[in-house]
């Protein structure tokens, strides 16, 4: 949803970031009410006298879930381990994808084929796979959700990477700098981060809204975070098992998490608009 | 009564006035629901306002004559195991439908003729009198060689699983058709053991010849049905027309069975179990959750019961730690009171559970009152326990002594009732100054973890021989040289030599009480088990004797 | 020629460096098979150390992975450790139900998305482009996991209109079908929204306005035609998320497919049959990732493919 083009700048959707903003404030409370050993009872603490309130019930906002927990902290707790494996594993897909789309284009065929031959193996298998061994093998958990996420994400940006990386080793300005000796491996690292920013961008956006999907997927499955740690998945895979009783869990859950991935790709789309005039004309 | 439940029980009598579905709305809107939440109550009330615990609603009147025929679609609440009664991984419904014992136990718990005519039990052992003409399924003859053959299997350590309950039995040989089991004294006990699931007729022969196989792709029995096909996920059986009839005087049914097969449906997911049984996937199912119970039982097509299970979901922490003082008498007696059981039961079974103070379940016949105080919800006792013990409140509110803190971790199988109970069970004990951390693993995974080193696990089991299972968790997975184990063993000696009703009765009694003691395992809860069924479905009766229902009866009416 | 061998080639060597990691993958897992066959509670030891005998897992592991391999190529899958069945007679009962699910969500997402982009592209800027759009959008972001709750609760416990778990009758397959459906419709809603929008500024449309056709026959054929291109590679890219979104819908909704069967394989340690699964999906992507590149290079020999580009 791009704002009309003025004059060849297309701005990034103020009323988008101001979403952003309250979901990235929103999460960081339950992040630090989760890490803080005095705090966190707020989202762990039992009341079995008042299980399945509902929402707007005196002292608790949102209601309670069953096990008379409350659900705002909850939820806010949820949102904060969704945001912070979603932007953990972005941001390792996108380094480990950097550094290996770099290998592979920079030294060489027989590189360039062995990333390749990596990638393509790892494309293979589907994260829910990998996670459902990882779990196994690491126990379930968020480490092994982080791992197997981490490992499938990083093989298309490093795609991306090694192809512009191949395109640019060639390149005359490249030679024209060798003349006057800076290496080259220095100058197409330059070059390539420059000219890959906008691309990284959209693929970060894209990543985190990805990862933050996967991981509450792989958490209600039982996968990922273990109770009592709160995460989006978890409260919906709880909220599944009553949820003839109160389905609020459910509802006000996936709203949540639908409400912040429907936010990064409108982001995304607005960022690839921003760096990437052609479609925009189609909008 | 939560705030919640108040409101409901008013909506319900605003409901049952017979208002009409618009009005009801706006009524319900006016109290401050939502749309979605008072439509979502019109489905589940009826006209008369349920209450929960109910045991069975109204039986439909049995038509007349028995309709040979159908396939009875039975839901299960657990994935399925091979059914080989030497070594299985669990004891299914299935077993009923492939198998007969010698004896088997009837509604009110007392055995009774299957596959031998006569029985008798002494000071010198225990005889069976086999029937005549009995045949396996693939048309081997059962003779009493095999019968004492299938014993040596069941008390032998290297095969049989159920071996500890056999030890008393000194010699097993036959005599024209009558096989004698020696005792050196009384066996009275043995009647909890001859009458279950492992303890079934097979066809040893066949089951030595399939090997790894046998109950998953060859079942050899003597039961009104033979396998079809076997998968965790579902098996499949057909009626065996050449099944000779049965002498049980409880089956009204003594000859083939009237179903031309049976399909068992594991469904995993609770939340699926009673909307598959409404929507018609399967004709009857298990443990439909308890938030559901109530909602199945006002349904008119549904045939609901509803009794204590055979089970008992209990805590164990290893006998043998001195690191983290669970030698210490006190200390489990703290645990132990730090939990508040009917908060767990009213809040994560909704009320359809019983607290368990002591070993066996409640209803069962022998059950000794005496344990409950013993470990009544008393957080404040728990304090003084662990205070004594020696375990001081630490700054970060976990207690500690000598450097350790009292904190460690339990395994359970993934299980989402059980899981919630053990998240709820971690916050009470987290009250009282213990940090308990639950690690939840499927079977594969958690089974091979299940030692006598373990430091804590929490599982339920299921089985009729309720205070032989104990029993054996206790010989199996605590070091069977500390002293709770010790002193608990010994007090289930007296049941295995009891050799009279009454000192049956007064050896239970006594086991319970050191065992609620001793706390070598700690006892939580015993869920109710819930038997629904479309009332199509004609015979299938559950009892609190048994597992699970039998087949000979069953048949559908449509 | 030359190109399609190499391809093929690379496929293989893909797929065999696949091969090691599905088998390493499960046997490094702990946990055991026997807890799934006997009660490994009360059963003596030797007994289970003589049932693993049985079922060959004391073998070396290079020569399990041996056997594991020769078995895949030459087509003698192995036999299931819980059932004892045939991993191929598992696989055969399965296949048809993930097969069914899969064609039905395929043929409601480009069955429902290409019409709906195609008019929202006819009426751009309009009602019912917006509200498409909007539409679209929703359903790509919410998560398929969440749709389905929520189509659980609201469809199948309120209103009780469909069944919500289960394989007893084609109602079972609607909820399923439909939620596996829903992203690929919305993606292929934008997609050929945007594909139809850029042949509707295209040049030869004008010229055979020009020449009379009407306009419904240059849109709905001409334009569709050259529209579906991008929406048929669209399909292709999908397959490896689709897979993925396959696996969650059958296990949530117990539909005794290909998914559930993997699941539950890796949950028992059953390896023979986990194996065999993983291996088999793993090379559904990598064939699929294969031949698309071939059809790409036969269609147009300009696009040069350095390695694999199947991102």
């Amino acid at each position: 949803m791009a704002s009309t083009p003025r004059s060849g700048m297309v701005r990034i959707n103020p009323w988008i970031l101001v979403a952003l903003a309250v979901y990235a404030v929103a999460g960081l409370t339950g992040i630090v009410v989760l890490l803080s050993p005095t705090m966190n009872n707020r989202m762990t603490d039992t009341d079995l006298t008042s299980t399945f309130l509902h929402p707007l019930s005196p002292g608790h906002p949102l209601g309670t879930d069953s096990l008379g927990r409350d659900l705002m902290w909850r939820l806010l707790g949820g949102l904060g381990v969704s945001i912070c494996v979603g932007v953990g594993v972005a941001l390792i897909s996108i380094v480990l994808g950097l550094a290996l789309g770099v290998f592979g284009g920079f030294f060489g065929r027989t590189a360039s084929f062995a990333t390749g031959l990596v990638v393509d193996v790892t494309w293979a298998f589907p994260a829910i796979l990998l996670a459902i061994v990882f779990a196994g093998w690491l126990g379930p958990g968020l480490p092994a959700v982080v791992l197997a996420l981490a490992l499938t994400g990083w093989a298309s940006f490093a795609v991306i990477v090694r192809g512009e990386m191949l395109s640019l080793r060639e390149r005359d300005f490249i030679a024209a700098a060798r003349v006057l000796g800076v290496s080259r491996l220095k100058i197409s690292l330059t070059h390539l981060l420059v000219s890959l920013f906008p691309v990284t961008m959209v693929v970060s956006v894209f990543f985190v809204s990805t990862s933050i999907v996967a991981e509450s997927g792989l958490s209600f499955l039982g996968l990922g975070a273990q109770p009592p740690t709160p995460s989006l998945g978890v409260i919906l895979a709880e909220g599944r098992d009553y949820l003839s009783q109160s389905w609020w869990p459910v509802i006000l859950a996936g709203a949540l998490l639908t409400g912040l991935v429907l936010l990064l790709n409108a982001l995304a789309d607005n960022v690839r608009d921003r760096f990437d005039p052609r479609s925009r004309r189609l909008q | 009564m939560t705030d919640s439940q108040r409101d409901l029980s008013g909506l319900q009598e605003f409901a049952s006035q017979g208002v009409t579905r618009r009005g009801f709305l706006s009524g319900a809107m006016a109290m401050g629901f939502s749309a979605a939440f008072a439509s979502q109550f019109l489905a589940a009330c009826s006209s008369a306002p349920v209450t929960p615990a109910d045991s069975a609603s109204a039986s439909p009147s049995a038509p007349a004559a028995p309709r040979v025929g159908g396939i009875f679609r039975e839901g299960y609440d657990r994935e399925l195991t091979a059914p080989d009664p030497v070594q299985n991984a669990w004891a299914d419904p299935t077993f009923n439908a492939f198998y007969e014992g010698l004896l088997i136990r009837n509604p009110e718990g007392s055995p009774v003729p299957m596959l031998a005519s006569d029985f008798t039990s002494g000071p010198t052992g225990w005889t069976f009198t086999l029937r005549d003409g009995l045949k396996f399924h693939s048309g081997a003859a059962v003779t009493p060689a095999v019968v004492v053959e299938d014993f040596k299997l069941f008390s032998d350590p290297k095969s049989g699983q159920n071996f500890p309950w056999w030890t008393p039995i000194t010699s097993i040989a036959a005599d024209g058709n009558v096989i004698t089991c020696s005792t050196k004294s009384d066996y009275r006990a043995f009647q909890e053991t001859i009458t279950t699931e492992y303890a079934y007729i097979l066809n040893p022969a066949a089951r030595a010849k399939a090997g790894a196989e046998y109950g998953a792709s060859v079942i050899d029995g003597t039961g009104p049905f033979t396998l079809d096909a076997f998968t965790p996920q579902g098996c499949t059986a057909s009626r065996w027309n050449d099944y000779p009839g049965s002498i049980t005087p409880f089956f009204q049914n003594k000859g083939k069975a009237y179903l031309d097969g049976i399909k068992w449906v594991p469904i995993t997911q609770g939340s699926q179990r009673a909307n598959e049984l409404e929507s018609g996937n399967v004709d009857a199912v298990k443990n439909a959750p308890p938030q559901d119970v109530d909602r199945l039982k006002a349904n008119p097509d549904l045939v609901v019961v509803e009794f204590q299970e055979l089970s008992n979901f209990f805590l164990s922490v290893n006998l043998g730690n001195t690191k983290l003082g669970f030698d210490d008498i006190k200390v489990r007696q703290a645990i132990s009171a730090a939990i508040d059981r009917q908060g767990l039961v009213d809040a994560v079974y909704l009320g359809h559970a019983a607290a368990t103070y002591g070993p066996v379940p409640p209803g069962f016949k022998w059950y000794n009152p005496a344990v409950e105080p013993m470990n009544a919800f008393d957080p404040e006792k728990a304090a003084t326990l662990l205070d004594s013990a020696g375990w001081k409140l630490g700054a970060d509110g976990i207690r500690e002594k000598n450097g350790t803190k009292l904190s460690f971790t339990t395994l359970q199988m993934a299980n989402s009732t059980e899981e919630a109970v053990m998240q709820a069970v971690v916050q009470m004990l987290k009250k009282v100054g213990i940090e308990m951390k639950v690690e939840a693993l499927e079977g594969a995974a958690f089974f091979p973890k299940l030692t006598n080193t373990l430091d804590s696990y929490a599982f339920k089991w299921l089985w009729s021989g309720v205070v032989d299972v104990t029993a054996l968790f206790v010989q199996f997975y605590q070091p069977t040289d500390a002293p709770g184990a010790k002193t608990t063993l010994e007090a289930y000696a007296p049941w295995e030599d009891a050799s009279s009703e009454d000192q049956l009765k007064s050896a239970a009694e006594n086991y319970q009480a050191v065992f609620a003691e001793q706390l070598a395992l700690i006892p939580l809860i015993t869920p109710n088990t819930v038997w629904a069924s479309n009332k199509s479905v004609v015979g299938w009766t559950p009892n609190q004797a048994n597992l699970y229902p039998f087949y000979n009866d069953v048949w559908l009416s449509v | 020629m030359r190109f399609a061998l190499q391809r093929l080639a690379y496929a293989v060597l893909v797929l065999f460096l696949a091969s090691v990691v599905t088998f390493f993958s499960m046997r490094v897992t702990p946990g055991d098979v026997t807890a799934s066959i006997v009660n490994v509670a009360t059963t003596p030891p030797e007994v289970v150390e003589k049932l693993k005998e049985q079922l060959g897992l004391n073998l070396p592991i290079w020569q399990q992975y041996w056997n594991y391999l020769t078995g895949m190529v030459t087509g003698h899958l192995g036999v299931s450790l819980v059932t004892k069945l045939p991993v191929t007679t598992l696989i055969a009962n399965s296949a048809s139900y993930t097969v069914i699910l899969a064609i039905s969500a395929f043929f409601v997402a480009f069955g429902l998305g290409v019409p709906i982009g195609v008019i929202a592209a006819l009426n751009r800027g309009g009602w019912f482009d917006r509200v498409a759009l909007a539409v679209a959008s929703f359903f790509l972001a919410i998560p398929n996991f969440v749709l389905a709750l929520v189509a659980v609760l609201v469809l199948g416990l309120q209103l009780r209109w469909l069944p919500v778990s289960g394989s007893t009758s084609w109602k079972n397959l609607i909820l399923p079908a439909l939620i596996l459906a829903a992203e690929p419709c919305a993606l292929t809603v934008r997609v050929g929204r945007t594909a139809v929008l850029e042949q509707l500024s295209a040049d030869y449309i004008r010229t055979l306005w020009a020449r009379g056709i009407r306009q419904v026959r240059i849109h709905w054929i001409h334009v569709l035609r050259n529209s579906l291109s991008p929406i048929i590679s669209l399909g292709s890219i999908q397959v490896r998320t689709l897979l993925g979104y396959t696996l969650i819908i059958e296990v949530i909704f117990r539909w005794p497919g290909l998914g559930t069967q993997l699941v539950n394989s890796i949950l028992h340690r059953d390896y023979p049959v986990a194996q065999a699964l993983a291996l088999l999906l793993a090379a559904v992507v990598i064939i699929s990732s294969a031949l698309t590149d071939l059809v790409y290079r036969w269609a147009d020999p300009r696009v040069r493919l350095s390695g694999s580009e199947a991102a």
